[in-house]
């Protein structure tokens, strides 16, 4: 009884190492610095619980491209900021400012995209009622 | 105006209560029947139609300004988490995508949730997956005595004038007590919460909460979350599943349209390469 409580245990916590974390806490990331890379939009997830957008940076000279991935926040959240699952997709030459992670692997924050034709995408968790009164 | 003025009088005597009374006298315990007048009795509560989203901002001051009576333990553990957290190795409270469980639903939320009078009823719908669902019975039923427990427990509510008074027990001890998405511990059983929900101006609705965790609290902790309106069809409730950031669309060996895992770190976040 007890092995077969044990197996089950490990199976369990095997799963849960090899899958996401789906929903997780931001202080991966530090808010005190910000970096910006520029790269091709390789997938933009819009999805639960985090929107995150994958960029292939431009290399450095004689290093190999990079793939980062840049998170946000909810559909919900980032829809009340005027972002739409067709705001980036595969393919955009992007500039994107970003809070990365603290331990230094290629991942941050999202706080800023800038596409080439100059639109600019930001979000914010902060709302004004008078200011989101209209559709 | 002597005969309007008289029942506005006997009403003020009576206290709110004779109000709330009138509105609701044909509610009975048991999920209806309801008639018609039930329906339009509805139209005498305040409006709280619209997409409520959370003042995340206060949530974060709160973490250092109004913190928990933990106990002395309790606190040694947050303070260690909260260590852990500023050097980017938080501990994930909502890792799982269970459901947030109550208080947390109310105290740490980041997406917004909307709220549905029915007969008897008050239902909050939050954002971002579907088990952030609140069912409140303001039928006038008791708790049951032997109740199931559940990560959001059980609530039954009354309006006291345009406050509505909610007592939520039966929460599972596994249900988080949090102050924010890193910093939290399991209740450990006993958990009660009263809230007191009101219309602070217009557009913003505050939930006073006194919480009783008396595993993990040396006392009741009040505090006072805010939420904030938002009309218009932009900024509707989106569906959504916790989960959907563990997989990605991909195609199975049939070619059908199925899940796959997202690719993912030791981290959880979804970033897929060291530096």
């Amino acid at each position: 009884m007890n092995s077969v409580k044990a197996i089950a245990v490990g199976l369990a916590l095997a799963a849960a190492a090899s899958q996401a974390d789906a929903h997780h806490s931001g202080s991966m990331f530090d808010p005190s610095k910000t970096e910006t890379l520029q790269g091709t939009v390789r997938a933009f997830n819009w999805t639960n619980p985090h929107v995150n957008v994958e960029v292939m940076a431009e290399p450095e000279a004689g290093k190999a491209p990079q793939l980062w991935t840049l998170e946000a926040s909810s559909p919900g959240v980032m829809g009340r900021s005027g972002w739409t699952k067709r705001s980036l997709n595969p393919g955009d030459r992007v500039t994107v400012t970003f809070s990365p992670l603290r331990d230094g692997g290629l991942g941050g924050s999202l706080r800023k995209v800038e596409l080439p034709d100059g639109k600019v995408l930001t979000w914010s968790t902060s709302y004004s009622p008078a200011a989101d009164a209209k559709p | 105006m002597a005969m309007v003025l008289k029942p506005m009088v006997l009403a003020a005597a009576a206290g709110l209560v004779l109000a709330t009374a009138s509105a609701f006298a044909a509610v009975k315990p048991g999920n209806g029947p309801y008639a018609a007048a039930d329906w339009a009795a509805l139209g005498k509560l305040p409006d709280w139609s619209g997409v409520w989203v959370p003042d995340v901002a206060d949530q974060h001051r709160k973490e250092a300004a109004d913190r928990p009576p933990w106990t002395p333990k309790v606190a040694a553990e947050m303070a260690k988490l909260e260590a852990e957290a500023r050097a980017g190795r938080p501990f994930l409270v909502l890792h799982d995508c269970l459901p947030y469980g109550m208080p947390s639903l109310m105290l740490i939320p980041h997406n917004s949730m909307e709220v549905l009078f029915t007969p008897g009823r008050v239902t909050m719908l939050g954002e971002s997956d579907g088990n952030r669902l609140r069912r409140i019975y303001t039928d006038g039923r008791k708790h049951p005595d032997d109740p199931d427990l559940t990560a959001h427990g059980h609530s039954t509510g009354h309006w006291e004038g345009d406050t509505l008074v909610i007592d939520t027990i039966a929460i599972k001890p596994q249900a988080y007590l949090a102050i924010s998405e890193e910093a939290g511990v399991p209740n450990d059983g006993d958990a009660h919460v009263v809230e007191r929900i009101r219309l602070k101006s217009p557009d913003v609705l505050a939930d006073d909460l006194t919480i009783e965790a008396p595993k993990v609290l040396t006392k009741p902790w009040s505090t006072t979350r805010y939420w904030t309106r938002l009309r218009g069809e932009k900024n509707d409730i989106v569906e959504g599943a916790c989960v959907e950031g563990m997989v990605r669309a991909g195609k199975d060996a049939n070619g059908h349209e199925v899940y796959v895992p997202a690719p993912v770190s030791k981290d959880g976040a979804v970033v897929p390469r060291a530096r």
